[in-house]
């Protein structure tokens, strides 16, 4: 039942089975867990920006039933220590305050902005699109180049298919080699 | 004690902050939904004529389009007016694109047909589970009362969509993607009659393009069943699932390319898998093209795998990393 459990997830499972394998999860604890558990890990590898596991109400909980102790421990030696120690724990506390508000700032920048991209600089002038692919980021392992590969045109023209605007992108200038007078001649510019 | 009631009051900030992120986008309205049908239906149920603008990258590029319906179906021309002419004949699924400078045609067949106004994959689907709809406002557009709805995507796979429907027939007049708030392409309506009269000769080739002094030059695909093709995609992202996978010329190629399509209901992304040639060397990396597409290059064992997209750089790269030679 499992591999069935997993099969669904993939959305590889043949039709006829899947309201058995809904059904048995409907009905049975283990492989509910087992679903969580799935999905808690294809989150991971996938990372997501969201898991499937809420974590707020364990964490609302926890902090409801640990007592919090505020009160700092107050020296009865003298005076002037004592304002020592009040003028110390101000110091801490606005300390910890700004902290608190740079973290706010920065969780709500990693949440309303965007991861922005650098994008490289174009260095060749020879490029055969009029709007040429630009190289924005670099995976590991994977060499740069500035050149787009011509291709690329063609991948474009086919994937129109699927997307609106694509005739109309990715079109070619500076035409020096057939393949690109050909695609120039196919879409213009 | 002041000053630890103030440290109490900012974790408590924080967390709340944090509490605010972890939670779900709920579900979209049902009106939300039925405008989004409407969106979709009306190409099928409507005639209209007019001159849209496509804006990507700080350029604009006109095309004039006119649309009829009879009993045979949908039939299109789509001129494009700025630089070289291009015109697109469309009867259903069968495409025609003519290039009068140079006297070619190619043809199409299309399994899916996205063009503006005709933006979405029919029947629209799934879309609710990957974007939160809203009823915006409304506003005139093309001279138009419309209604503007905002489609905020529900994670950071994909880019967020504003479209404007024409209130009466449900044509979408503008739409635009976003990036965060920057707006990264557009389609608008300048000009646009709907349910006007349309003879045949206005969506048909005329005289002087049925010569036999053109070269045509057909575009084949054949779709593939399941288990096929000799790749596969491990762990799609969140949201996604394979539309098509189908073999495919490109151009003047001798070798079919292996191609797959994604979906996430309004978002698509094609996969292109061809063995690299003894003399190319091919280019692996990201690229960034016009507007709301990009594009990842990689090469496994002498084939080279190119990933492309209206979705955000890292998606296409969790996309075209997933994808693996059956064994």
């Amino acid at each position: 039942m499992k591999n069935k459990l997993s099969s669904l997830m993939d959305g590889e499972l043949e039709r006829e089975n899947v309201s058995d394998v809904i059904a048995a999860i409907k009905r049975e604890e283990e492989l509910r867990e087992e679903w969580k558990v799935y999905h808690l890990i294809g989150d991971t590898l996938r990372q997501s920006s969201r898991l499937s596991m809420n974590i707020s109400p364990g964490v609302s909980h926890k902090l409801k039933s640990e007592p919090t102790i505020l009160s700092p421990i107050v020296s009865v030696t003298s005076t002037s220590s004592t304002n020592k120690q009040k003028y110390k724990v101000f110091a801490f506390s606005i300390a910890a305050s700004v902290f608190a508000m740079v973290s706010g700032w920065l969780i709500m920048q990693n949440l309303y902005e965007p991861r922005t991209i650098i994008v490289a600089e174009q260095t060749n002038r020879d490029n055969n699109l009029n709007a040429p692919p630009v190289m924005v980021a670099t995976p590991p392992s994977i060499y740069n180049f500035s050149h787009p590969p011509i291709e690329m045109n063609d991948y474009l023209f086919v994937h129109r298919e699927f997307s609106p605007g694509v005739t109309l992108r990715g079109q070619v200038t500076n035409v020096n080699i057939n393949s690109a007078t050909e695609y120039h001649e196919r879409y213009g510019r | 004690m002041m000053s630890c009631r103030i440290v109490a009051l900012f974790l408590l900030l924080v967390i709340c902050l944090q509490t605010a992120w972890a939670q779900e986008l709920s579900l979209s309205s049902e009106s939300a939904l039925a405008w989004i049908k409407k969106m979709t239906d009306a190409p099928r149920q409507h005639n209209f004529s007019g001159t849209f603008v496509y804006y990507a990258d700080s350029q604009i590029e006109t095309s004039r389009i006119v649309h009829k319906i009879d009993k045979s179906g949908e039939h299109e021309k789509i001129e494009v007016l700025d630089g070289m002419p291009r015109i697109v004949f469309r009867h259903n699924d069968e495409m025609r694109c003519y290039l009068p400078e140079s006297k070619k045609v190619y043809t199409e067949r299309r399994w899916f047909r996205k063009f503006f106004p005709d933006y979405i994959l029919y029947p629209a689907d799934g879309i609710d589970k990957n974007y939160h709809i809203t009823e915006a406002r409304r506003e005139r557009v093309a001279g138009r009362e419309s209604q503007v709805l905002s489609l905020i995507p529900r994670d950071s796979l994909r880019f967020g969509y504003q479209f404007w429907i024409d209130s009466e027939s449900g044509l979408l007049l503008k739409v635009t993607v976003t990036h965060g708030n920057e707006v990264i392409e557009q389609f608008a309506f300048a000009q646009l009659e709907i349910d006007s009269e349309i003879s045949s000769e206005q969506v048909n080739p005329d005289v002087s393009m049925i010569s036999n002094d053109w070269k045509i030059t057909n575009l084949t695909a054949s779709l593939l069943n399941k288990g096929e093709l000799k790749w596969e995609i491990t762990s799609l992202p969140v949201g996604f699932r394979k539309l098509v996978e189908m073999k495919r010329n490109l151009t003047e190629k001798p070798t079919l390319v292996d191609h797959i399509a994604l979906t996430d209901g309004l978002a698509t992304v094609s996969i292109f898998i061809e063995p690299i040639d003894k003399n190319e060397s091919p280019m692996a990396g990201l690229f960034s093209s016009r507007g709301a597409i990009n594009i990842y290059v990689r090469t496994v064992e002498a084939n080279k795998i190119t990933t492309i997209g209206e979705v955000p750089l890292e998606t296409i790269k969790l996309i075209g990393d997933a994808v693996i030679k059956q064994k």
